[in-house]
This record gives C-alpha cells, sequence and structure tokens, in this order.
C-alpha cells in the first residue's frame, strides 16, 4: 500500500506539477508553492493560481541515499529547495547533473522529467524537475 | 502536394539528452575492436537519455523551445502531433501528456493530439498532417514533434547508432512563417526491411537489404517526385537533408542524386549524437535553419523503414535572423555533454531489471 | 488536575515474535500492575504507521479485545511523532468522563522488512500529494533543514556528532534502550549518509516499542502540571523561514505557564530527537542555548546526565530507540519513573520538575507536557 501511487492524486495536480503553478496572495503578495487557498504568511484566503518563474537558484539541497520502494532506480538523486525568480521556494529534485556537482546558490531551470514508473504496467508520473541552465 | 493556403514553420526547437556513449566503448562491451568492426558508420558517439527521460520529456523540451522561437501563446496551438517509435505507453497517446504540459489549445483544451508511428519518418508524416491542417485553414497554428529513444538490442549492429533526442515545429500561416514549405510528396512500398513486433522489445533488421531496395530507394524516388513536380533541380537547393541512420548513408544519397557534402553536411549530425529516428532528418533540419539565411532553399527527405519517404521544398524567409537566438541551438545541444560507460548506460535505458514488486517481504 | 497512577514500557527492539497487540499487552499490563489497579474506564492509543506498516487499522478495538477489555470505550489517536503528546491532550480532557484512562503507545516496524519501504512508511508523513511524489523523504527533509542550519550558522558536519554521542552515552545504562553502546567521534563523522549531510548516525533507527501509562483524576505520585500544543506549516515550502520553530517556544511557554514554574525549576527535559538538527532546534527553540549555540553547549556537557540542564537521560529516540507513534508515551513513562526514583542506574538525583517535548512531523505538531512530582 505505501508504495502506489494513485491516478486521481496524480492527475488532480498535474498541471500545476506540469507549469509550476502556485499560490499567490492577493493580501500580501506572497507566493508559494504547492497551491493552496489560504495564505502561508498572513494567511488571508484571498490567494489567485500564478504561474511561477521557471528559473531560479538552489537553496539547500540533500543527496538520497534512501529512497522510499518507486525510486530506487534513481538513487542517488538530489533534493533541493529552489528559491525562484520571484521569492517563491519549490521543493525539487535536480537532474542532469552529478551529487558532487551542485552547491548552493547554483542556478537552475525547470524541466519535465519521469518522476517515477510505477512497475511494468503501472502508470508512468511525469512532473518537475529543475537542471543546470543549458543556454 | 500543396496546401490552398501558404503555410511554413513559424518556430523550431529540438533537444538532445545530455549523456553520450562512445562507440569504442559499445564495442569493447561486446568484445569487438572498434575500428576495424564498424568504423564504416561514421557515428563516433550517440546520445543517451537520462533515467529520468523518454519521448515523451524530450518532446517536451523540445516544442517548449520551437514555442519560444514562434513567439505565440500555446492556447492558439490546435494540434500536436507526436511522431515516434518509442512512444512511452503502447496504448495512451504522448500527445496529450504535451498538451497538458504545454497548455495547448488554452483552458478550453481545444486542440487535435495523436501520436504518429512510421518508423524513423513519423515526425516527418505527422509534418505533413499539419501542413493539411494549417493549409486547408482548419487550424492557425498546429505542433508537430519526432522524438525517439531508440531501441538497438544490446550487440546488435543497431546499438553502435540507435539514440535519443527529437525537434518540434510550430507550423503556422506563411505570413508568420521563418520558413515556408512550398510543397511535400510522398513516396511509400510494402518494404520489410526493419520492424519491431507487438511486445518486442527490440526491433528486427535485414542488415544490408535496409539499404539499396529500402533507404536509397525511397528517398531517391520521393526526392525525384517532389523536384519533379515543382520543376527543380538540385543546384537550385543551398541545403538538402536526408534521414540518416549513419553517417554514410545521406552523402551517398546525396551524391547519387546530384547534391555534394558541402550541402549535406551542415545538416548531418547523426555522426555526433546516432540516429534519432523520428527526430533524425528533423534535427538536421533544424541545424540547417540554425543557420540558413533568408531566401535560400532546403530539400528535406526523411525514410521510414516498412518503408516510405516525405519529401519537403523548404524556403527561409527573413523572419528568420530574429527568432535563432530564443532557444538553444542543436550545436548548443550537441557541445553538452558527459560520457557514460556500458554499465550506466545500461542503466539509463532500463536494459537492467530491478527486483520485480512482489507482495511478500 | 490529571496524575500518572503508573507506566511500563518494553524494550524498544525487533520484537520478531510478537504482534502489535502483543507489545501492546505487555505494556499495558505492566503499567497497571505498577499502578496496582486491574480496572480502567477507556483506552487511548497512540500509534502512527499501524496503516500502512502493518496494513492494520481499528487498532485500539484490537488492543482493547487483546486485553480482555473489549467492552470498554477504545481508541487511536494518529500525530506522527506527536501520537503520544496528542494521546495526552486528550484523556486530560476525557478525564472528567472517564476517571482512569490508559494511554498505550504502541508501533511495530520490524513487520517492514525492506529499506524502501520503511524509507516509504515513515516518509508518509511528509506530504504525499505534492512532496512524496518528487522522490522526497523524511530524511531529505532534515537534511535540507540542516544545510540550512550549518549554513546559517557556519557549523561543520561534526558539530551535529556531538548530540548522539551524549545520546548513546546516556541510553548506557538504561535496561529499555535499544542502542546501548557508546559511539565516538570518528565512528560519528564514517557514518553512512541516509541522505546528505544527515548521516544514520544523526537519526534513530525505527524500531517496534510499547508503553503506557495510567492516567487519572484521583491523585498519583506524579502530577501533569502543564500542557501545551501548538503547530507548525506541514509542507516545508509553506515554512517563510524553514528553520522555525516557533510552535516549540510557544507550545512551552503554555506549558510552564500552566504549571506556574520557571525554566530553572525544571530538572530534565525530554526532547524529540528525530535527528541532531532537530534537536539542536529544539533546544534552542525552548531557550537552553542561544540561536546556533546548541552544538557548542551540548559539546560543552550543559545537556549530560549530570550537566546544567539534562536533556534525554534515557538517550532519546537517537539511542533509547524510535517507535514513532509510541515515543511520546515513552517519554512520559520514563519521566514518571525518574520523578518517582525508580530510574535505577540513570536516575536524576532529586528529580522534581520536568518538561516533555511531543513532536510530530518536522515539528508541524508540538506537544509539551510539564510533569511534577
Amino acid at each position: 500500500m505505501y508504495s502506489w501511487l494513485s491516478v486521481p492524486s496524480y492527475w488532480r495536480s498535474r498541471s500545476r506539477r506540469y507549469m509550476l503553478i502556485g499560490g499567490k496572495c492577493n493580501n500580501c503578495d506572497y507566493k508559494f508553492f504547492p497551491f493552496r487557498r489560504t495564505c502561508p504568511r498572513c494567511g488571508s484566503h484571498l490567494i489567485s493560481e500564478e504561474k511561477l518563474p521557471r528559473k531560479g537558484r538552489v537553496l539547500d539541497y540533500t543527496v538520497v541515499h534512501n529512497p522510499p520502494r518507486g525510486y530506487e532506480y534513481y538513487t542517488p538523486y538530489v533534493i533541493a529547495l529552489v528559491e525562484l525568480e520571484n521569492g517563491a521556494k519549490v521543493l525539487t529534485q535536480l537532474t542532469d547533473v552529478d551529487p558532487e556537482e551542485v552547491k548552493e546558490g547554483m542556478e537552475v531551470e525547470m524541466s519535465l522529467r519521469i518522476l517515477r514508473v510505477c512497475g511494468e504496467s503501472g502508470f508512468i508520473a511525469y512532473g518537475y524537475k529543475f537542471r543546470p541552465v543549458v543556454k | 502536394m500543396r496546401p490552398d493556403r501558404q503555410v511554413g514553420i513559424v518556430g523550431w526547437g529540438v533537444y538532445v539528452p545530455m549523456y553520450r556513449i562512445r562507440s569504442e566503448e559499445l564495442a569493447r562491451a561486446w568484445g569487438r575492436e572498434w575500428k576495424r568492426y564498424a568504423a564504416g558508420i561514421m557515428v563516433e558517439e550517440k546520445s543517451v537519455p537520462g533515467i529520468d527521460e523518454d519521448t515523451f520529456t524530450i518532446a517536451y523540451e523540445a516544442a517548449s523551445n520551437a514555442i519560444k522561437r514562434a513567439r505565440i501563446d500555446p492556447s492558439r496551438i490546435n494540434a500536436v502531433y507526436v511522431g515516434t517509435e518509442s512512444k512511452p505507453y503502447a496504448v495512451k497517446p504522448t500527445s496529450t501528456i504535451l498538451a497538458e504540459a504545454l497548455g495547448i489549445g488554452g483552458q478550453k483544451r481545444a486542440t487535435t493530439g495523436a501520436d504518429f508511428e512510421f518508423a524513423c519518418k513519423a515526425g516527418t508524416e505527422a509534418m505533413q498532417a499539419v501542413i493539411g491542417l494549417v493549409g486547408s485553414n482548419m487550424i492557425d497554428y498546429g505542433l508537430v514533434v519526432g522524438a525517439d529513444t531508440a531501441q538497438g538490442a544490446p550487440g546488435d549492429a543497431l546499438e553502435y547508432t540507435a539514440s535519443s533526442g527529437g525537434a518540434a515545429f510550430v507550423i503556422g500561416p506563411a505570413e508568420r512563417s521563418v520558413a515556408l514549405i512550398k510543397a511535400s510528396c510522398s513516396y511509400v512500398s510494402d518494404t520489410p526491411d526493419f520492424w519491431r513486433r507487438q511486445h518486442e522489445k527490440y526491433p528486427a533488421h535485414t542488415r544490408a537489404f535496409t539499404g539499396e531496395p529500402a533507404y536509397f530507394h525511397h528517398i531517391i524516388e520521393a526526392a525525384k517526385m517532389l523536384m519533379e513536380e515543382i520543376g527543380t533541380k538540385p543546384e537550385d537547393y543551398d541545403y538538402a537533408v536526408f534521414h540518416q541512420p549513419n553517417g554514410k548513408f545521406p552523402l551517398r544519397v546525396g551524391q547519387r542524386l546530384g547534391f555534394p557534402p558541402e550541402k549535406i553536411k551542415p545538416g548531418l549530425i547523426t555522426p555526433y549524437i546516432g540516429n534519432t529516428y523520428s527526430g533524425s532528418s528533423l534535427i538536421g533540419l533544424s541545424a540547417i535553419l540554425d543557420v540558413a539565411s533568408p531566401g535560400q532553399r532546403i530539400l528535406m527527405v526523411s525514410f521510414g523503414s516498412g518503408a516510405g519517404s516525405d519529401a519537403f521544398h523548404i524556403e527561409v524567409t527573413d523572419k528568420i535572423e530574429g527568432v535563432k537566438d530564443l532557444a538553444p541551438k542543436v550545436m548548443d545541444y550537441i557541445s553538452r555533454k558527459r560520457y557514460v560507460d556500458y554499465a550506466i548506460y545500461a542503466r539509463n535505458r532500463r536494459m537492467i531489471t530491478l527486483l520485480k514488486d512482489f507482495s511478500g517481504y | 488536575m490529571a496524575s500518572i497512577l503508573g507506566a511500563g514500557l518494553m524494550k524498544v527492539s525487533s520484537h520478531w515474535n510478537m504482534s502489535i497487540e502483543d507489545l501492546a499487552f505487555e505494556a499495558a499490563e505492566q503499567a497497571m500492575r505498577d499502578a496496582n489497579t486491574e480496572k480502567v474506564d477507556a483506552i487511548i492509543v497512540a500509534n502512527a504507521f499501524s496503516g500502512v506498516a502493518n496494513g492494520q487499522e481499528n487498532l485500539a478495538a484490537h488492543i482493547a479485545s487483546n486485553l480482555g477489555m473489549a467492552r470498554k470505550p477504545s481508541f487511536k489517536i494518529e500525530l506522527e511523532g506527536a501520537s503520544g503528546g496528542a494521546a495526552l491532550v486528550a484523556a486530560c480532557s476525557l478525564l472528567n468522563r472517564y476517571d482512569r484512562i490508559l494511554l498505550i503507545g504502541v508501533e511495530k516496524l520490524s513487520d517492514v522488512t525492506s529499506l524502501e519501504d520503511i524509507s516509504s512508511v515513515v516518509s508518509s508523513s511528509i506530504n504525499r500529494e505534492h512532496e512524496g511524489i518528487l522522490g522526497a523523504t523524511v530524511y531529505s527533509h532534515h537534511a535540507l533543514m540542516m544545510r540550512e542550519y550549518m549554513r546559517r550558522y557556519k557549523l561543520e558536519e561534526r558539530d551535529f556528532g556531538h548530540f548522539p554521542i551524549m545520546m548513546h552515552e546516556n541510553a548506557i545504562n538504561v535496561p529499555h534502550a535499544q542502542l546501548r553502546f557508546k559511539v565516538s567521534m570518528k565512528e560519528y563523522i564514517e557514518s553512512p549518509y541516509v541522505s546528505t549531510p544527515l548521516k544514520l548516525m544523526d537519526i534513530p533507527s525505527e524500531a517496534d516499542g510499547a508503553a503506557a501509562i495510567i492516567l487519572s483524576r484521583s491523585d498519583g505520585p506524579v502530577k501533569v502540571a502543564g500542557i501545551g500544543f501548538s503547530g507548525n506549516e506541514a509542507i516545508i515550502t509553506h515554512r517563510v523561514d524553514s528553520l522555525d520553530l516557533e510552535n516549540v517556544t510557544s507550545a512551552f511557554n503554555m506549558a510552564m505557564q500552566e504549571a506556574g514554574i520557571g525554566i530553572k525549576d525544571l530538572d530534565f527535559i525530554q526532547i524529540h530527537d528525530t535527528s541532531s538538527v532537530l534537536a539542536y532546534l529544539q533546544i534552542e527553540s525552548l531557550g537552553l542555548s542561544d540561536k546556533g549555540k546548541a552544538a557548542r553547549d551540548t559539546e560543552n556537557g550543559k545537556f549530560r546526565r549530570d550537566g546544567e540542564i539534562p536533556i534525554n537521560p534515557e538517550g532519546g529516540m537517537k539511542a533509547r530507540g524510535y517507535p514513532v507513534g509510541a515515543s511520546g508515551i515513552y517519554q512520559l513513562a520514563e519521566s514518571y519513573m525518574q520523578l518517582k526514583g525508580a530510574a535505577d542506574g540513570y536516575q536524576i538525583q532529586g528529580a522534581k520538575n520536568c518538561a516533555v517535548v511531543s513532536l510530530g512531523g518536522l515539528a508541524s505538531s508540538c506537544i509539551v507536557a510539564v510533569l511534577r512530582r
């Protein structure tokens, strides 16, 4: 049970995950990800959807050596907190980079990658990941 | 075949994964001396997808680049056709994922979408379909992708060339085009030179038979048909792009048609990244657009096993200069590379299987 | 005011031979024997993962039935690591309905044998739809906080070794502790990475355990003198400052105010050390160290059993062991034993007051209880 991935759960947030759509507080202008209907900073309910910038820099990162079920094939992989150009923070995997090359402050941009493949017969989960800027 | 309404390429974009394996390393894994065995195919190295890449993710990157150059809102695109022979799902379109991820068709999700299959020419075939839609005024803009993570059986000759990458094009009305597609035609026949049966992981091929009766015959027939129809000669073209299963065939077929190597080499990409199948001739075309000048003419002829060829007559417009730098070029992707050995290659290609899921630990 | 009448706990270990009901039975029976009672009025079970790890829900009914108390009211409370603290809060407010409440904390993780599955189980505490799907784990969250803490206060990996070293030292004389051996700084430094820079030595090893206490409104040897409860954003990117554990400070202040005592009156503190960095952040949020100075204070022995203000005299989650949902009840049972003077071999002499910090998630929930002899 703990390793299964629910299709409806994936499906309902796919657009926000594909396009990095977060929340913007119309009261205090705070931008955040993932989207929700209350502001994490001021508590306002005046939230609208906001397409977030695709570029940012690495705040903190970690190389995962102890993956959950379903992520074995990708190990070791990098999980990072990225601060986007508008200040919103995103939790993300970093891809196209050797773990040793990752540095705080490194500039990264969004791409879409396979998050996991559910066995031989299950569906394929795609989502945003960040990578060093191509050019 | 010419559309009623003039159409062209509004934006182009490519993507090539950053990993490479040298042909020499592939040969080493199978105990072969590279120089003696296969140096004749003129492919020094080939691209290898990252472990989290597949045809969809490649198509997404290429399409994003094409849309950047097209400078239009994706909501104005109303067709997404992906040509590939390595669909992530055997049944479930790649095109719908692409439409969702790029916002094609806008909030109304008003878009037609389909995956095309015709071995290595699925991408150009998808391009013809979109030319038809735009050319008949059914839509204004359509997105075409040719992308693959091509499979070559371990140890097979195909393993030296089968690679990964893709190209995408936004097709639209002539007045917005950076290159006009003035005419196109196709030639097909039942020629079983290469195939992959349903449920099989790797394709089978007929070695030398894939050459003369398949590759050469179809490309030459389609190219001649096009040039006859519109009354052009090889001298009328500044560039020629042919499907590139290896580094040798395109030069040879060009020679037979009367195209000198200097018109072919700017679009000859396989020596650096291998054969990207549905992406092959289209990445070649993109490399030419990356450097082409207004007024130049391009002949593109694809080839798909089984078999058929699509030929295109393309003319570059003066709108091209402003958009070249809006996205990474083919050369940028070629030079962005990291070598892997056979072990990492096998892992990235998921040739190594892990413990299958079982319920009882 | 609520009193603790008795407590029981099992050694934290892999109890291959015992089911989750067996574990609960053992701890409950010890607590009832200790309280010298055969009758309770209700049962509250604190547990985090029986659904995902054991495929067992309706857990309280099964545990009550196994205890021969099928007719008694029983229910489970789940708040990940804070399940025990939350069970205490619930029990205290139910005491005007039920006079004697049996609180059982139980966790059975050894039934999950593979590393990936354990990682999945314990990572079910982070947001599944938005964080888990990325391949993030509860460890990668701890690691990101550790990296941020290192960056902010200019610390090195070895600075985090002082805490686990102290915890292992404390656990040596504790019979119910899981890891009763010393570790050196060299062993800490060389320990494998779980999620860089977080090392195996920074985190507890998941295990089985059960502890129980009997809570009553009638007078008993140890009283619950104050309780505080406060939450924090559960998704890491929703925290304006990822190192902000303000809720620990406010829960602590609430509990201390209710108990009417000051920090100098505390004889020891139980914190919820699910990683070295989270231990340091708690120490600082409780006001025991200045910001960024918990490592230095730990190294200087301030929190040793014989130090200025002892922390986790039984070895904490790190060395006593971490049966997640049961851990809050372990802290209460251990504190009860300390205050009663029954912590033979690891007793803090004359202890009268203590604070227990029970944490869920990465401090997304914090319950603080002040206990008094």
